[in-house]
């Protein structure tokens, strides 16, 4: 066990490296002059070759290579062309925080809302008396799908800090926790539709295994039964589509961030795409991939510890 | 309802193609005189910033959507159900080759993938825009494609052909093509609004195609007038919604005309 996780952290690193080297690559073969970007076309040609030169933009790619690689291994993963006093791994460790916060509480609030939600859904559609609860959960599915987060976003503003001036406006510095609610919730929502559905889906299935026949008939309520015999069984699929829903989790925070003006790693990276700022780009490329390999492999550990049956092959 | 809902693409597509010509403006002319306006006889849906009339702006803007959509979904089918139906058909090595390929461009969000290849781009326009969300978009035809192909590998029907002498090339052409399309159509129909929100989304962050009208444009201005003038972000936000809905409903529409075995219900 050990050692396969030891393998599949090797292949993970790998697609990073791989990732890295190909942006490393890629930003310096299109054509366009960073230092143009960052000093402006007033600049005289003199200032941008010192400019250059002091970016290591003048040297043979092996060598600009060499130097992005001893960066890496040194930590501070060079430094940026916005503010040579200022390493792209502290402009990192600054942001990572607030985005590790926003989607960990979407995360939370999304699995929160869907599994008892598509588990009653479940139940209600077996029954006349639950219809109720399928049909909310059929909403939210329906919601979090037809609604991306680009506009799930703005109504939240409209209708939960504008009309009803229950959660703050975005920017409000002294929102605290409270703050924190639209703009999870927009992304939060957005992957719970899936999971409502998944979940939904899976229990209407397993609730008629025997299985949870024979633990109705061993005296168990039908809410004991679905959640401690049924839910188990479900949670494979849906741990396999939590981590397919990681890349829509990192892309929605991009999203959020700059709609609810809230700093964080997409700022950072669509900031530095806008300003040519390429030991950021390379930088939080880098810490991206690597976020999303070590989530996907957590996400299979998590599914071999639920799913017995995954650890022998 | 669902037929209803699957009727909406041809609404976008009609905006796409006529609106443009028969906007009642130019969608950047300016009229400083009636800026932010509610919904009124001059202006059906409001004004925004400028006093830019909104409707003009979501005809040519439903125009730059649906040309970013279909050119981003057209080329990721062409390069995704080429790729994948070589991988599932030869199998081995190049299986091996493209389907770590797929992992590799899927190590990281596509949004941003997009956004790194647009901000290369000094002055991007529709085609860089389609191309950078082509980038990783492919995958998702590739594994398709390749899965209907492996799936119909183990069937009889090839193994009659290719006992009939019928050439490899031909197989493939004749054969198994035509009978993997059927998702295929499926997925892009459904693609295609996941790509207008893509497109949307891009522009709502900067980086979109340049000066062509967007949708997603206009949600960012007026996201950042929710308070005042709600309803610059509520017109593009519904007009998003329901090409969304349409597409995802005409995908289901097409399903049950495709296969009448997963007819649901």
């Amino acid at each position: 066990m050990p050692r396969q996780i030891g393998l599949r952290l090797a292949r993970a690193l790998v697609t990073v490296w791989a990732a890295v080297t190909l942006v490393f690559f890629v930003v310096r073969a299109v054509p366009g002059d960073p230092a143009t970007a960052i000093l402006g076309e007033a600049a005289s040609p003199e200032e941008r070759d010192a400019l250059r030169a002091s970016l290591l933009l003048d040297r043979p790619l092996a060598a600009q290579y060499a130097a992005f690689l001893g960066s890496v291994l040194d930590g501070s993963l060079g430094r940026t062309f916005r503010d040579p006093d200022r390493t792209v791994a502290a402009e990192l460790v600054e942001a990572y925080p607030h985005t590790l916060v926003l989607a960990g509480t979407a995360l939370v609030l999304a699995w929160a809302l869907a599994v008892p939600l598509g588990t009653l859904g479940a139940l209600g559609a077996r029954r006349r008396a639950g219809r109720r609860w399928d049909a909310l959960a059929r909403a939210v599915a329906a919601l979090g799908s037809a609604v991306p987060a680009i506009v799930l976003g703005p109504l939240g503003i409209l209708v939960f800090a504008v009309l009803l001036r229950v959660l703050p406006m975005p920017g409000d510095e002294e929102a605290g926790l409270l703050g924190l609610v639209l703009p999870a919730g927009t992304i939060g929502l957005g992957l719970a539709a899936g999971l409502t559905r998944q979940t939904r889906a899976q229990m209407l299935e397993k609730l008629s295994e025997p299985y949870v026949t024979a633990a109705r008939a061993r005296g168990l309520s039908e809410l004991g039964a679905a959640f401690r015999h049924a839910l188990p069984n479900a949670a494979l699929p849906l741990v396999t589509l939590g981590t397919a829903q990681l890349g829509a989790l990192l892309g929605g925070s991009v999203i959020v961030e700059r709609l609810f003006e809230r700093p964080g790693l997409g700022t950072v990276l669509v900031e530095a795409f806008g300003a040519r700022d390429i030991p950021v780009v390379q930088g939080a490329t880098l810490v991206v991939a690597l976020t999303y390999v070590l989530a996907n492999l957590l996400g299979d550990l998590v599914l071999t510890a639920v799913d017995p049956r995954t650890r022998a092959a | 309802m669902s037929r209803l809902a699957a009727a909406l693409p041809l609404l976008f597509l009609a905006a796409a193609l006529v609106g443009p010509l028969v906007a009642p403006c130019a969608p950047d002319a300016i009229d400083l005189g009636h800026e932010l306006e509610p919904p009124s006889s001059a202006h059906w849906l409001g004004s925004a910033e400028n006093g830019v009339d909104i409707l003009s702006v979501m005809l040519s803007g439903a125009r730059t959507s649906a040309l970013v959509a279909f050119l981003s979904v057209g080329a990721s089918v062409l390069v995704g159900v080429l790729l994948g139906t070589l991988a599932g058909y030869v199998g081995g090595r190049l299986d091996g080759a493209i389907s770590a390929l797929g992992d590799l461009v899927q190590s990281f969000p596509s949004i941003l993938l997009s956004a790194f290849v647009i901000s290369l781009v000094e002055r991007p326009g529709i085609g860089h825009v389609a191309l950078a969300m082509s980038l990783g978009g492919w995958v998702l035809f590739m594994r398709l494609s390749r899965a209907e192909t492996l799936a119909l590998k183990g069937r009889e029907l090839l193994v009659a052909v290719r006992a009939l002498g019928v050439p490899e090339h031909r197989i493939v052409t004749r054969h198994v093509l035509p009978n993997t399309l059927g998702p295929i159509v499926v997925q892009a129909t459904q693609a295609l609004g996941g790509a207008v929100v893509a497109e949307a989304s891009l522009s709502f962050l900067g980086l979109g195609p340049g000066t062509a009208p967007s949708w997603g444009a206009l949600l960012d201005q007026g996201a950042g007038l929710l308070l005042r003038f709600p309803h610059v972000a509520l017109v593009p936000g519904l007009a998003i919604v329901l090409t969304v809905v349409g597409f995802q409903a005409g995908g289901d529409q097409l399903r049950d005309w495709l296969d009448p075995r997963a007819r649901r219900r």
